[in-house]
C-alpha cells in the first residue's frame, strides 16, 4: 500500500491509497491481452488478375491503361529478365541472390515511361522456389504496378 | 506495502501501535516500479491489440515467404502447401507434395474434388448470409449485378512453404480455378518497410 505520511512534531497524519485492486486489474488486463495477442500477422499479397482464369464467353478482361505497352519480368535461373516496351535486359543474378535493387530501379523508369500503366505481367522458371515470385510480385506492387499477371506458360 | 508479522493488526505502525517496549521493525516493499512495470504493459498490449483479421493456421513446417506491400487478409478458402502435404481448409489431400512435383498432368484430381467441395460449401454459406442483404437490394438490378460479378466466396488463398517450387504451385493455381476459383491471394508474413 503507498503510505505518506507526516512527521515532525505536530500531529502526525497518514494517508494510505490501497493499491491491491489495482495491481489486481492490472495483472488480469496482463494475462487477457497476453493470451488474446495475435504475434505473427498473416497478410496477403493480391494477384490483380491471373492468366490462370477460366475464359468463360460473357467473361470480359477488365481494361486498364496503356495495356498494350509491355511491362513483365521472367525470374529465370540467370536473372531477372526485363521487358520494358520493346527494351529487353537481362539483370545478372549475383551469386544466389537476385539484383533486387536494379530490377526496382529499372520498373521505377518503367513508371515514370507509362505513369498511366497499372498491369504488369511476371513468369518464373518451374524450378525456382516461390519465394522468389513473392519477391518480384513485391517489388512491382512498390513500383506502381498493383495488376500482375502471373504467366503459367513458362518463359 | 508494508509487510507485518502476523498476529495483531497495526502493532507496527506508528500511529495505531500501542506503545510497548519492544523495538519497532517495519519492512517496506516499494511498488511503485511494478505498478510503473505493469501499466507501460498494458498501454503496449492494448496499442497492439487486433480487432480486426483472420486467424489461419500455419503448419509448423511452413516458412511463409515475406512482402512489404501486403493487404489485410480476408476470409476465404485456404490451401496449404508445405513439406508435409497441401490442406485445403486444413483438410489433407491424397497427393504428396512429391507426387504433384512429379506428375506430368497439372490436374491434381483430389484437390480438385476438395477445392469444388469447400467452393460449394462456401457458396451455401455466402447464400444464406446474404438472404438479408439480397432482400434489400432487389430492387436495385444494378448493385444486384455488381455482387454476382465479384462472387466473393470464390476467392482462395494460397499460403505455400517459401521453398516451394514454382511447378507444383502452378499445378495447384491450375487445378483451383478449374475447380471454379476466382480471386487468388497469396499468404505472406509482412516485412518492415525500408526507410527512404
Amino acid at each position: 500500500m503507498a503510505h505518506i505520511e507526516s512527521g515532525g512534531s505536530g500531529r502526525r497524519t497518514s494517508l494510505e491509497l490501497n493499491l491491491v485492486p489495482f495491481i489486481d486489474l492490472m495483472s488480469v488486463l496482463i494475462t487477457f491481452l497476453l493470451i488474446t495477442a495475435v504475434w505473427t500477422q498473416v497478410s496477403m499479397i493480391q494477384i490483380g488478375s491471373s492468366l490462370y482464369s477460366k475464359k468463360s464467353g460473357d467473361q470480359s478482361v477488365p481494361l486498364t491503361p496503356d495495356m498494350d505497352k509491355v511491362v513483365r519480368v521472367d525470374i529465370r535461373q540467370d536473372g531477372y529478365f526485363v521487358t520494358i516496351g520493346r527494351d529487353q535486359k537481362l539483370i545478372a543474378r549475383q551469386g544466389e541472390a537476385f539484383d533486387t535493387v536494379a530490377l526496382k530501379e529499372m520498373l521505377d523508369q518503367a513508371k515514370l515511361l507509362f505513369p498511366d500503366k497499372l498491369d504488369a505481367m511476371v513468369a518464373m522458371d518451374d524450378l525456382l522456389a516461390f519465394d522468389h515470385l513473392i519477391t518480384g510480385m513485391d517489388i512491382m506492387l512498390k513500383s506502381g504496378f498493383p495488376k500482375i499477371s502471373v504467366a503459367s506458360g513458362g518463359i | 506495502m508494508a509487510i507485518y508479522a502476523p498476529g495483531e493488526k497495526f502493532r507496527n505502525h506508528r500511529l495505531l501501535s500501542r506503545k510497548k517496549g519492544k523495538r519497532e521493525v517495519t519492512a517496506l516493499l516499494s511498488l511503485t516500479a511494478m505498478v510503473d512495470m505493469f501499466t507501460v504493459l498494458v498501454i503496449f498490449l492494448l496499442q497492439n491489440y487486433n480487432t480486426e483479421g483472420l486467424v489461419v493456421n500455419i503448419p509448423k513446417d511452413l516458412i511463409l515467404p515475406k512482402a512489404e506491400v501486403i493487404k489485410e487478409l480476408k476470409p476465404s478458402i485456404i490451401v496449404t502447401v508445405s513439406a508435409s502435404g497441401v490442406l485445403i481448409d486444413d483438410r489433407p489431400i491424397t497427393e504428396k507434395v512429391e507426387a504433384i512435383k512429379a506428375q506430368k498432368d497439372w490436374m491434381i484430381q483430389s484437390l480438385f474434388v476438395e477445392a469444388q467441395k469447400s467452393l460449394a460449401e462456401a457458396k451455401l454459406k455466402a447464400d444464406k448470409e446474404g438472404v438479408l442483404k439480397d432482400v434489400r437490394t432487389a430492387l436495385k438490378p444494378e448493385e444486384m449485378a455488381e455482387q454476382q460479378v465479384l462472387e466473393p466466396w470464390k476467392k482462395i488463398t494460397v499460403q505455400a512453404d517459401k521453398e516451394t517450387d514454382f511447378l507444383t504451385v502452378k499445378k495447384i493455381l491450375f487445378t483451383l480455378t478449374e475447380a471454379g476459383a476466382g480471386e487468388i491471394n497469396f499468404a505472406v508474413l509482412q516485412r518492415p518497410q525500408d526507410k527512404k
